[in-house]
């Protein structure tokens, strides 16, 4: 962990995450307002010391709703990541261990899954099942399913050439037990690095998906559906679109960070030299 | 005669690759009793860590695959037995121990991790009770603070702590047999001593049967009864430890005495034998060791010596044993 801070960016990247987790976690006990109690006297008024953001067009606390808001991006971001990385590692180990024709039918499915246009599956799955999390997680996940398959399976490659792979075997190890608790500790690193940038990934997608009216319908404090609300009226008070905005691009930054922080940490090169 | 511990005949491995197949051990038998500590020795490639594999069927396969042969092991076809018994056979009563102390320890795991494995395994140790049991095999290869080691992970240690790691993994279940297979290699010259006299220790102590897998004649000649030279996947010769040196049979054997230097010669040129190993893939007709044997016949090119007691409880494949 030390080694991260070293890192600026990253260490950035690693509070931006913090922040927004635990503005998550602790949702309800940081807001100052009702996040649907409407208003009408006080529709798009700007940042005062009552609404810290401001006003939406009926008068709701923009600031409690980015906080609240927070919940669903990073539950549907840890939904999608957890179910993402329950098909795609193992998936991805099995192929690489077994090899051969497994291999090669695994991969295939999974290079059909990756030229299917992501953002349009979303779209589709959604659209057709409704939005709950569970479709959420669903439709998201799959699409990050190809990356940890393929990650996975190459570092299991390199990896199951290893001598400490033919020592398990000597201790008379299963093949299961040498691939899930010998191999796949070793394949922690790039792992952990495709989650956090995947984090991002996820909570881009949910955001679009609730701009274009497929994620949880109004009034539900999502970041994308604010800024879909709100952009109508945008002249006449553009902070209400500019605060959604920027949770978004602010938690997609720190997730980014870390996961380019944790790649410069864990590839052994940069220590050459 | 008391039944040996392991006896292998006519073991033949082969490895099915694209542009052929290499014959990595060919025609090979030999016994190992309780307690004994046999000796195989030859230069690279010619097959003694695949005899090693092959007999506790770690052979990659594919490629490798094992053509023919028998490996009893207490009166039991190894070869005919299930993956699943062979697993419980591995670590507990065949162990192996390998070349590369630095890299067969798993990175992500601390070595009391690794070794209360083996127990929790074969034995069906509690957590505790491995814990117990690890500190006392880590005492046993002489390890100066197990406690301490047991939190480390690999990459703390140095070469010969590893080493010692590895034996104490081999050894934790009480093997019958545990096949060495170049274990002081990578090794400074005064570690491996240590670990040589470690293995011969511990040897006695738990009574169980060792193949010593090398290729310095020095090593084997110290630490084992019997020795076993292969050349190109065969035996060509087989004796007691000082037989083998005194009078070896075998011109190949010959010619690896030949080219150890000694002090004694120190100004001349070391005398290698002629030639480079023989294509695997397409190996000499008759006697494999034939095109760079001094005393080639006719006889040779043609037909494959058999091994064969030559002297009393002396085995050579050669048509013209002795000096």
């Amino acid at each position: 962990m030390g080694v991260v801070f070293r890192n600026r960016l990253a260490a950035l990247g690693f509070l931006i995450v913090l922040l927004v987790s635990v503005t998550a976690a602790f949702a309800p006990l940081l807001t100052t307002h009702d996040a649907f109690q409407m208003d009408l006297t006080k529709r798009l008024t700007g940042p005062s010391l009552t609404h810290v953001l401001g006003t939406d067009m009926y008068g709701r606390d923009t600031f409690t709703r980015i906080v609240l808001g927070s919940r669903i991006a990073m539950q549907v971001a840890l939904g999608a990541v957890l179910l993402a990385v329950a098909i795609g590692v193992p998936l991805g180990a099995v192929s690489g261990y077994i090899g051969g024709y497994v291999d090669t039918v695994t991969m295939r499915f999974i290079d059909a899954l990756l030229a299917f246009p992501g953002r349009l599956l979303a779209i589709a799955m959604v659209a057709a099942l409704g939005a709950s999390f569970f479709t959420l997680y669903v439709a998201i996940g799959i699409n990050a399913v190809p990356g940890y398959a393929r990650v996975v399976r190459g570092a299991v490659l390199s990896q199951k050439e290893k001598e400490y792979v033919e020592a398990a075997r000597m201790t008379g190890e299963s093949e299961f037990q040498i691939l899930f608790f010998q191999i796949l500790p070793n394949c922690i690193a790039p792992i952990l690095i495709l989650v956090t940038l995947d984090f991002a990934h996820a909570i881009l997608l949910e955001s679009s998906l609730s701009f274009l009216g497929l994620g949880f319908p109004p009034p539900a404090p999502s970041w994308g559906l604010m800024l879909s609300e709100a952009r109508g009226y945008m002249e006449l008070a553009p902070h209400v679109t500019i605060f959604p905005g920027l949770a978004i691009s602010f938690s997609i930054l720190g997730f980014n960070l870390l996961g380019d922080g944790l790649r410069d940490v864990f590839d052994p090169r940069q220590y050459e030299g | 005669m008391e039944r040996p511990l392991l006896e292998v005949k006519n073991l033949k491995v082969q490895f099915k690759l694209k542009h052929g197949t290499l014959t990595a051990v060919d025609n090979l038998s030999l016994i190992i009793r309780e307690s004994e500590t046999l000796g195989i020795v030859g230069e690279t490639g010619c097959g003694k860590s695949v005899t090693g594999l092959s007999i506790l069927r770690l052979v990659p396969s594919p490629p490798g695959q094992v053509a023919y042969g028998e490996i009893l092991f207490e009166g039991e076809d190894l070869l005919r037995k299930s993956e699943g018994e062979m697993q419980k056979i591995r670590g507990r009563k065949i162990s192996m121990i390998f070349q590369e102390p630095m890299t067969s320890l798993n990175p992500s795991f601390t070595v009391g991790e690794q070794i209360a494995e083996c127990y929790r395994i074969h034995l069906g140790h509690s957590r505790k009770g491995a814990r117990e049991s690890t500190e006392n095999i880590l005492k046993a290869v002489r390890i100066p603070s197990p406690k301490f080691l047991m939190a480390c992970y690999p990459y703390e240690l140095s070469g010969g702590m590893r080493q010692r790691v590895m034996i104490a993994m081999a050894l934790a279940c009480g093997p019958k047999l545990l096949i060495a297979d170049e274990p002081t290699t990578a090794l400074d010259v005064t570690i491996q001593a240590e670990i040589l006299e470690l293995l011969e220790e511990l040897q006695k102590r738990i009574k169980m049967a060792m193949i010593f897998i090398s290729h310095n004649l020095g090593v084997v000649a110290r630490l084992c009864n019997r020795i076993a030279v292969m050349y190109a996947g065969s035996i060509v010769e087989l004796a007691e430890t000082s037989a083998l040196f005194a009078h070896p049979l075998h011109p190949y054997t010959i010619g690896l005495h030949n080219a150890i230097p000694s002090r004694a010669l120190r100004n001349e040129q070391l005398r290698v034998i002629p030639g480079s190993v023989c294509d695997l893939m397409d190996p000499p007709s008759g006697c494999k060791f034939h095109p760079r044997c001094f005393k080639t016949k006719e006889i040779c090119k043609t037909k494959v010596p058999h091994l064969e007691e030559k002297i009393s409880e002396r085995l050579a494949a050669c048509y013209f044993p002795g000096e």
